[in-house]
């Protein structure tokens, strides 16, 4: 045996008792560490069940609040539709006013519009009428004037004749027939010409007319365009709800 | 109305009634010549007038039409209601837009011009045979003066 190896044995000798007395130590140890594994396996199964109950109870919590959620969500969303209802109700009233103002507008100008275009245009050609005859009366009146004056000339001419040739019935008959030709030329061409001038004061009253077509035709376009408008605006104006609705 | 729409209304009446004054100032050929023409025929004289006037009328149409973008629109209505005073009878007094009853004159006017036109078309025409009828009428006594002549150099 060598050196070593009895140095080895010594050593083991003299550690046995140490490692008697650290086990004599270690003793107490291992039974807190016995009673410490002991409680820890309660306390693990205990918490177990902690968690078990408090999964349960959040689960529970949750679907209580999932359900308070729910009925909540029932009643913002009833609440919501009356809103949208009223709301809609309100949006088809403004819309109701809103035609109805426009209308009542649109009447209002198309009488107004109507009355004072069709007074100016009746009073513009009861104007021109009045123009047309008053010029036919003075033209007439010259014509007239013109014939008087050529039977004056004709008296004048026969009482000539009647003087110059009381005893020659022939030169009397052919001066009275020459006075007689002349005069009816200027009659009849007068009375030719006065029958043209009541031709022409009819046709000068129908183109009068034209003023109140004329009149008649804007009114109506004009009027035209104003409704288109007051469609117009009131599309503009309204949002129509049911297509709102749609769309939600 | 501010004082900018107030100026520029009373800068296009005042242009309106420049022209009314100088129609006479520059000798207004159409005018005057009416004036003188029908001096002795009440009813021509009449038309003459009417077309004068809607020829004054008519001036502030295209007055207005030349400055139409740079007045304001206060002044515009003001300027506009002026000039439809003008036109007789015309019932303008509603208030509100004015638009529609400024286009209306302005078709009426135009029209009335061309009718007032059709009217002295229609004197020159009766001009024309009242002038035939007095060479007619100066012919036929010539004639018949030659004729009388005639018989009284017979007779002697």
């Amino acid at each position: 045996m060598k050196f070593l190896e009895k140095l080895s044995k010594l050593g083991d000798l003299i550690a046995k008792p140490f490692e008697l007395i650290i086990d004599y130590a270690r003793e107490p140890l291992r039974g807190w560490e016995h009673d410490r594994s002991e409680s820890s396996r309660a306390s693990s199964h205990a918490h177990d069940r902690d968690l078990e109950q408090s999964r349960i109870k959040a689960e529970s919590d949750a679907r209580i609040r999932e359900k308070e959620s729910e009925a909540n969500l029932a009643f913002k969303t009833r609440k919501l539709e009356r809103e949208l209802e009223e709301w809609v109700k309100d949006q088809e009233i403004a819309r109701f006013e809103r035609v109805t103002e426009a209308v009542m507008r649109y009447r209002q100008e198309f009488t107004a519009m109507n009355q004072s275009a069709i007074k100016a245009i009746g009073m513009m050609q009861i104007e021109l009428r009045q123009r047309a005859h008053d010029l036919v009366e003075e033209k007439t009146r010259r014509y007239k004037a013109l014939q008087e004056d050529a039977f004056d000339n004709a008296v004048a001419d026969l009482i000539r004749i009647e003087q110059q040739f009381p005893t020659n019935p022939v030169a009397r008959k052919m001066l009275e027939d020459a006075v007689q030709k002349k005069l009816a030329t200027i009659i009849d061409g007068a009375g030719r010409f006065i029958a043209e001038l009541d031709v022409d004061l009819k046709l000068l009253s129908e183109s009068v007319t034209r003023l109140s077509e004329r009149g008649e035709e804007f009114v109506t376009v004009h009027l035209q365009q104003f409704h288109t408008s007051q469609l117009g605006n009131i599309e503009r104006l309204t949002v129509t709800p049911t297509k709102l609705i749609d769309k939600s | 109305m501010d004082r900018e729409s107030l100026l520029t209304t009373l800068s296009l009446l005042r242009q309106g009634r420049a022209k009314l004054v100088s129609r006479f100032i520059d000798q207004d050929e159409v005018m005057l010549s009416d004036m003188f023409r029908f001096e002795r025929s009440r009813a021509l004289m009449a038309l003459a007038m009417d077309r004068a006037n809607v020829s004054w009328i008519t001036h502030h149409y295209e007055l207005f039409d030349r400055l139409a973008e740079s007045v304001p629109p206060d002044a515009a209505a003001v300027f506009k209601t002026c000039v439809l005073n003008l036109i007789d009878r015309f019932d303008h007094a509603r208030e509100g837009d004015l638009t529609a009853e400024w286009a209306l004159v302005q078709t009426m006017i135009s029209e009335k011009k061309s009718l007032l036109e059709a009217q002295f078309d229609f004197s020159n025409k009766d001009d024309l045979n009242y002038r035939k009828l007095v060479f007619a009428q100066h012919r036929e006594r010539a004639l018949f003066e030659r004729i009388f002549e005639n018989a009284m150099e017979k007779k002697s």
